[in-house]
């Protein structure tokens, strides 16, 4: 068990490290970082102290290590478009891009599940019918439509909600937040659906099959035969064994959420990092591309890996079939 | 020579209308309706620059006095303008046609790509085994754990930023292609490694083996065909996300370029206008990419669901 929770854990540093390394050859082969923070009226001794200063003289693997050793620190250097520190930016958008993705979360599960039991428990119903044709109907719609379409009726026609922008936040420390102001939670309504549509489907979807294959399966057969409750059966017996695959999905989702936020806040000008990202790749800003890269890369990575070690204690056949394997 | 390539036809023909595919395609609606608005779809955008009442990306053609125009049936709407003009004078029904072409284009190619590329690579992974096996597998399994449409957003971003300015255009098309494809490779190798592998102890392969054919020659000419046909079910339901990624990304910003706006240029040019009422040069390009995409899933899924052994259960 050691030796594999060991070999994953490795397997995610390597994987890291290709990303870093990529994030790294950004800095070599796009424009020239020397040029682009002195201008072009610098003159050649600016230049060569500078190029000192920033190591660029070193050898390629010595610029390497050290990069990978300022990351390990949070430090990416300055962003060429807004002349501020990477990190500081990153830790400025991280809380609206975090409650963003939180809320859509929230809502795929909280409507996501019940739906998808029911869904399961009457497949005839006309309801049921229904939210399946509209889930077919919402995969084919970008995300980014239904956040336009949701401003064109919610925004621009009935000037309910706003249509971009955080509303009021307040600050707690280092973390501003719009959950505590009217708003701020006004705004935050579209960009939860939008964000959360895709998701609630998935999860629904999902859901609605697993129930019906454990539905199908002997012991609850045998629950019917023995005269349990139809209640205790379902929820007591099939639901519980339904949300194993459940979880681990919605784990590896949440990585998702946030990669997918950087189509919503796009469409609402939501200043969380996803933006900041897609205006760094407009501006050629390589600084925080790099760092958004490199962050991105390690959410994931450590979903994965808490996802696969839970997975590993959680259900105890895997662990026989690899320690008899091995 | 000509007489059996006929009759060949003819027999395939007849074979496919009286297989029992074509007997539930001919007694499920749903499955008409969805190739029927397939068919519309490619054929108008096939046929555009004929379809098109106006040709929107020529310059001198463009008249700023018919600029954001309604569509028709409103005050102020044109009947030569049938759903309306933007903010240039452009027709919008002409720009949805041509866009369209350009979206199903870069749909269409990053799907052959993809299919072409994991097709490979699985063939390789299952037939070859051992560590070409571990390690391709090893990176499909990094990959899948990325949403396709962040590592097509990745790719494109960065080659965008290492392509020089000027050659952009031409190529912007082509780059895109190739980072929506190379996202998505990952379905097709797993598929064609599964079923590799399940062929690779066959007779017909060993014997293959035996007679001294070259691995590749025993890869492409005789496992390729026993396992190529679920990959095409993936890449019917495949087209359809890819047309949504590269929508994405144009309308982001960093898709195809201005010059050849795709659907997904073209609501990002209408975005603009949200909030003055010009609706319809959103509403139009949208509707039209759900439809297309919709009409595609709604085939896949059925084809997926008719071609599978398990699904009447």
């Amino acid at each position: 068990m050691i030796a594999f929770f060991f070999r994953r854990f490795l397997q995610a540093i390597v994987v890291m490290l290709a990303v870093g390394f990529i994030a790294f050859s950004l800095f070599q082969y796009v424009g020239d970082p020397v040029m682009i923070m002195l201008g072009q009226d610098a003159t050649v001794m600016d230049r060569a102290r500078l190029t000192r200063e920033l190591e660029l003289d070193r050898s390629f693997i010595v610029q390497f290590i050290h990069f990978v050793n300022n990351a390990l620190h949070g430090e990416f250097g300055i962003s060429y478009r807004l002349g501020r520190p990477v990190a500081a930016l990153i830790a400025e958008r991280l809380p609206a891009t975090l409650e963003l993705a939180g809320m859509a979360a929230l809502l795929s599960l909280l409507i996501g599940l019940p739906v998808g039991v029911y869904a399961a428990l009457r497949p005839h119903w006309w309801f049921t019918r229904f939210i399946m044709a509209a889930s077919l109907i919402g995969v084919a719609i970008p995300t980014f439509l239904v956040g336009i379409f949701l401003i064109m009726i919610f925004a621009v026609q009935l000037a309910w909600l706003p249509s971009f922008g955080r509303g009021e936040t307040v600050v707690l420390g280092w973390w501003t937040t719009g959950l505590l102001t009217a708003s701020g939670l006004k705004a935050l309504i579209l960009p939860t659906i939008t964000l959360g549509l895709f998701q609630t489907t998935l999860i629904m979807r999902l859901v609605r099959s697993e129930m019906l294959e454990v539905l199908r399966t002997d012991y609850i057969k045998f629950a019917h035969a023995r005269g349990l409750p139809e209640r205790n059966i379902y929820f007591g017996h099939a639901l519980k064994n339904t949300l194993v695959p459940v979880i681990t999905i919605a784990g590896l989702q949440l990585g998702s959420i946030i990669a997918f936020s950087v189509i919503t806040e796009t469409v609402f000008q939501w200043p969380g990092m996803g933006l900041l990202f897609i205006q760094a790749v407009n501006t050629a800003d390589i600084p925080v591309m790099a760092a958004y890269l490199c962050l991105i890369a390690l959410v994931f990575i450590v979903i994965n890996l808490v996802v696969d070690l839970l997975y590993y204690v959680i259900d105890p056949r895997l662990r026989i079939e690899r320690d008899t394997a091995s | 020579m000509n007489g059996t390539y006929l009759s060949r036809i003819t027999s395939f023909f007849y074979r496919a209308c009286n297989s029992e595919l074509a007997y539930r395609f001919r007694h499920s609606s749903t499955a008409i309706v969805a190739a029927l608005v397939c068919l519309v779809c490619i054929v108008g955008t096939l046929l555009a620059p004929w379809l098109a009442p106006h040709h929107p990306f020529d310059l001198k053609t463009l008249d700023l006095l018919d600029s954001l125009l309604p569509p028709f049936w409103l005050q102020d709407g044109k009947s030569s303008y049938p759903l309306g003009t933007d903010n240039q004078g452009r027709d919008i029904f002409s720009a949805i046609l041509y866009g369209a072409r350009i979206s199903l284009f870069v749909g269409v190619g990053s799907v052959f790509f993809s299919l072409v590329l994991g097709v490979i690579l699985g063939l390789l992974a299952g037939y070859a085994g051992g560590k070409t096996d571990a390690f391709i597998m090893r990176v499909a399994d990094v990959q899948l754990a990325f949403p396709a449409i962040l590592i097509a957003l990745l790719i494109d971003g960065i080659a965008r930023l290492l392509i020089p300015k000027d050659a952009q255009e031409q190529i912007a098309l082509y780059v895109l292609i190739l980072a929506i494809g190379f996202s998505g490779w990952v379905q097709y190798a797993r598929t064609v490694r599964g079923s590799t592998m399940v062929e690779k102890r066959k007779e017909y392969v060993q014997a293959a083996h035996i007679i001294g054919r070259h691995p590749a020659a025993i890869m492409f000419q005789h496992v390729l065909p026993n396992v190529i046909g679920p990959v095409f079910i993936i890449a019917t339901l495949h087209i359809g996300t890819a047309v949504i990624t590269e929508a994405t990304l144009s309308y982001l910003g960093i898709g195809v370029p201005p010059t050849r706006p795709s659907l997904g240029m073209l609501i990002r040019n209408g975005n603009d206008f949200l909030f003055s009422g010009e609706w319809w040069i959103v509403v139009f390009p949208g509707l039209m990419l759900v439809t297309m995409v919709l009409s595609i899933n709604v085939l896949g899924n059925w084809l997926r669901e008719g071609l599978n052994p398990r699904a009447g259960l």
